[in-house]
């Protein structure tokens, strides 16, 4: 393989890294995300800088213990980057307009190129991390050439991952694009690989190897990476050994890249297999929403009108073909992923998520399908609108596609957290029925919203995807109303409120907790039923250029 | 001797069982308009992809500017492509976007500048050629999407639908810079379903069905050997099978096969209404993009 260019790999980094800072101005909810996420990430950065200080000083142990944690760190800090790195190459690994890049410029400088550009993405707020605590590993020890040997090492771990994750993502592709099997499931595949995403983003993982690995830090090549990373500081470090490890990771980088190469060849250049969406399609989530309405394909159920059936079926198979089109839904349990996973692994659940998830499980529910009904319409807004369907019978349909699984969802994780943190049957009932109304009333809150901010403009949800979502100020106005009206549910259904309350007051705590939901409720059914009506009155008089 | 822009001997590509392309041979000359027809899912994209380096064959030989279609780093300097969705990036100015690519083909800016303001002029698009992609129509885009595949002064263009989407006044300079581009001993390698402009423009036409070549000739010559004279319209139609339309039954397929080869008239086999992009309602190996 001939060397590849540096100045071609240069130019598709810069091109790349371009289109991906404005494409990160246009979406504002996304840069808004990531500031959050940085803000987020604060905390935990603050804690490994704390350690490695104290590692440095030697507080932990002794320089033995230094050594291997310092390996340790090197690796486990590159297998991190290289399942991020990866799961990044899964979702989009292909260049854009490949036409255009491929016929320009040869795979390897491509490849480089789009390898760099994710390794400077995922490594770049690694590395300053690293940096950060390298800093305090050297004042810990007081010795200056450990920031310089530490980010050294740490940043050489995270470039070898990059690498080596790029180089797995492609081979992924490859196989989903060779294999019928997986190309079939490859959307269960992708909800597979999001909640790995999730737990290595919510560091909900258990990781049992983690001793193993601090047996493993005592030999090569893990020991190289400790000597490297505490040259110059720990007298234990070995030079020899460092210079192994400094040779070992670009080596695993180069690899990473040739193999990158070589794969991206027939990834990029053979066909793919495409499952074809069978004709008819009696079963599956469409079918089975229809059958929990009890009505067929064509049938109406009671009170719903046949047309409010056929725009859920519809909504559903729509979300069932790009489910990454709903992918804004899962972004808040980013925020509570943390308490969220340690709740599932430990089993302890604090006080406060069984109140809180009527709330995410409403939210989700009415982000989901009502809250851009219009907008979401696309190219067929014309068609439907003039298709006869009532304002009535087609928000209908958008809150039922929502409620069928939103409402049945919330209830049974919400029982069962209420149950896990030991809530009182009274309190365990109030945060189900709200559960159970929260949701419903949502959807038609999130309707009027909708309907009243309607986003027809695609904004880009992933690097390689681009989808009709709400418009940012109708998740902020639609945020801010289900909080609003969720606050005395969420008050009263805390343990803590209800014993301070019942200490002051004498009231039972059970009881603010049933008072809490019930004014919750009051105030959902009644913004819910304004807000339904609005939106049908709303879709009746829609004209698509105004007036 | 001189070496044709394009010639294939026995191309052929296979999707597992289905074949997409099946033995073509094609022989174009360098600064000919070569029209290339076919219905949809006869196998003409996946031709170009293949010519184009961006698809392997499964068979036989091809060669692009006098270099096989293996070696793509020996083909790619000398071809631009159109696809028919432009390959644009939306983030981008149509500046930016040409620069980007004339960049990675090594090209000299200053050069490379002039060559692409001279062709967003030409086409219109000087005063837009500063705006976001994103903001463009569908016809600005296939606009940009020419100049980016004409900037490096590309010894073959492929170029597939380059009409489609643009009003009449600009489908008009395409039709003009392909008949200049020609002039100066540019192949055009022209996929189109706009008879009228393979009417005007090409002096070689060939026709694709079920993939393999049912038809080749110079434009009038098809529409004469098509018995009573009628269209290229008339004539293609008869060579694909749909008959309705071409003069009241009265076109044999068989007069206005390949050459003279009386054995290569239209293939009505058993594969001729299963091409690989067709719906059978199964799972079936496709090409990366589906042919138009």
């Amino acid at each position: 393989m001939n060397p590849p260019s540096a100045r071609r790999a240069g130019l598709v980094v810069r091109t790349e890294s371009r289109r991906r800072l404005r494409g990160l101005r246009d979406a504002g909810w996304r840069l808004a995300l990531l500031a959050l996420s940085g803000v987020l990430l604060l905390l935990p950065v603050g804690g490994m800088a704390v350690a490695a200080y104290f590692l440095g000083s030697g507080t932990f142990g002794s320089p033995a213990t230094t050594l291997r944690a310092a390996g340790a760190a090197v690796v486990l800090l590159a297998g991190f980057v290289t399942v991020f790195v990866a799961l990044r190459t899964v979702q989009a690994g292909d260049p854009d307009a490949p036409e255009a890049v491929l016929l320009a410029a040869p795979v390897r400088d491509v490849v480089l190129g789009l390898a760099a550009v994710e390794t400077l993405v995922v490594t770049g707020p690694v590395v300053a991390v690293a940096v950060v605590v390298s800093a305090a590993f050297a004042v810990g020890a007081g010795s200056l050439p450990a920031v310089l040997f530490a980010s050294l090492a740490l940043a050489g771990g995270a470039l070898a991952g990059a690498s080596t994750g790029f180089a797995l993502g492609l081979l992924v592709r490859l196989a989903i694009a060779r294999s019928k099997l997986l190309a079939r499931y490859k959307t269960v595949i992708g909800v597979a690989l999001f909640l790995g995403y999730f737990a290595v983003v919510t560091g909900g993982v258990d990781l049992p190897w983690l001793a193993d690995l601090v047996v493993l830090a005592d030999r090569p090549p893990v020991a190289w990476f400790g000597s490297l990373a505490t040259l110059g500081t720990l007298a234990a470090a070995n030079a020899v050994g460092a210079a192994a490890g400094a040779v070992v990771l670009p080596a695993v980088a180069v690899a990473g890249y040739v193999a990158s190469v070589g794969v991206a060849e027939r990834l990029w250049f053979e066909p793919r297999v495409t499952p074809t969406e069978s004709r008819t399609e009696p079963s599956g989530m469409a079918g089975g929403f229809a059958d929990r309405l009890g009505v067929g394909s064509t049938g109406a159920a009671g009170p719903i009108p046949p047309a409010s059936v056929t725009v859920a079926r519809r909504s559903w198979l729509r979300a069932r073909r790009a489910p990454i089109s709903l992918l804004y839904v899962v972004y808040p349990l980013f925020v509570v992923g943390g308490p969220l996973s340690t709740a599932i692994r430990t089993g302890v659940v604090p006080g406060w998520l069984p109140a809180a998830l009527p709330l995410y499980g409403a939210w989700a529910t009415a982000a989901a399908f009502t809250l851009n009904p219009i907008g979401d319409e696309g190219a067929v807004l014309p068609v439907t609108l003039t298709s006869g369907v009532s304002g009535r019978a087609f928000v209908l349909g958008r809150c039922l596609a929502g409620a069928a699984v939103g409402v049945p969802l919330t209830a049974a994780v919400t029982a069962a957290a209420a149950v896990a943190a030991s809530f009182a049957p009274v309190a365990t009932l109030a945060v189900v029925v709200n559960a159970l109304v929260l949701p419903v009333a949502a959807a038609g809150i999130g309707a009027a919203v909708g309907t009243a901010l309607p986003q027809f403009e695609a904004s880009r949800i992933t690097r390689s995807r681009r989808a009709v979502v709400p418009s940012l100020l109708g998740f902020a106005a639609f945020s801010l109303a289900l909080v609003l009206l969720s606050v005395p549910a969420l008050v009263g259904g805390t343990p803590v409120v209800g014993e301070v309350l019942e200490s002051l007051l004498g009231v039972d705590a059970a009881v603010v907790a049933v008072v809490g939901v019930g004014a919750t409720m009051a105030l959902a059914l009644v913004g819910g039923g304004l807000g339904f009506r609005y939106a049908a009155t709303r879709f009746d008089g829609y004209y698509p250029d105004g007036g | 001797m001189v070496t044709p822009a394009i010639r294939t001997d026995g191309l052929t590509r296979r999707y597992g069982d289905e074949v997409a392309v099946s033995g073509l041979d094609l022989h174009v000359d360098r600064g000919a308009v070569y029209g290339f027809l076919g219905p949809n899912g006869a196998g003409k994209t996946t031709t170009i992809r293949m010519l184009t380096t961006l698809l392997r064959p499964s068979g036989g030989e091809a060669y692009v500017a006098g270099a096989d279609v293996t070696d793509r780093d020996a083909v790619t300097p000398n071809i631009g492509y159109l696809p028919e969705e432009p390959p644009l990036f939306e983030e981008l100015t149509a500046r930016e976007q040409v620069e980007y690519v004339a960049g990675l083909r090594d090209l000299d800016p200053e050069r490379a500048g002039d060559r692409a303001d001279r062709l967003f002029d030409r086409f219109g698009l000087a005063a837009d050629a500063d705006k976001r992609i994103g903001t463009y129509s569908k016809g600005m885009k296939q606009k940009a999407g020419l100049v980016q595949a004409l900037v490096h002064d590309p010894e073959v263009v492929f170029l597939d639908e380059p009409t489609s989407g643009l009003d009449p006044r600009a489908a008009r300079t395409v039709r003009e810079t392909l008949d200049d581009l020609a002039e100066d001993d540019v192949t055009v390698f022209l996929s189109t379903h706009i008879l009228p402009v393979v009417d005007e423009l090409a002096d070689t036409v060939g026709v694709l069905f079920d993939g393999s070549l049912v038809a080749e000739g110079a434009p009038e010559e098809l529409t004469q050997r098509a018995s009573g004279g009628g269209t290229l319209e008339d004539a293609f139609l008869a060579v694909t099978g749909g008959d309705d339309a071409a003069g009241s039954g009265d076109v044999d397929a068989t007069d206005v096969g390949v050459g003279s080869d009386p054995t290569s008239g239209v293939d009505s086999g058993p594969e001729a209404d299963s091409g690989p992009e067709g719906d059978s309602g199964s799972e079936v190996d496709s090409g990366p993009e589906a042919d138009s």
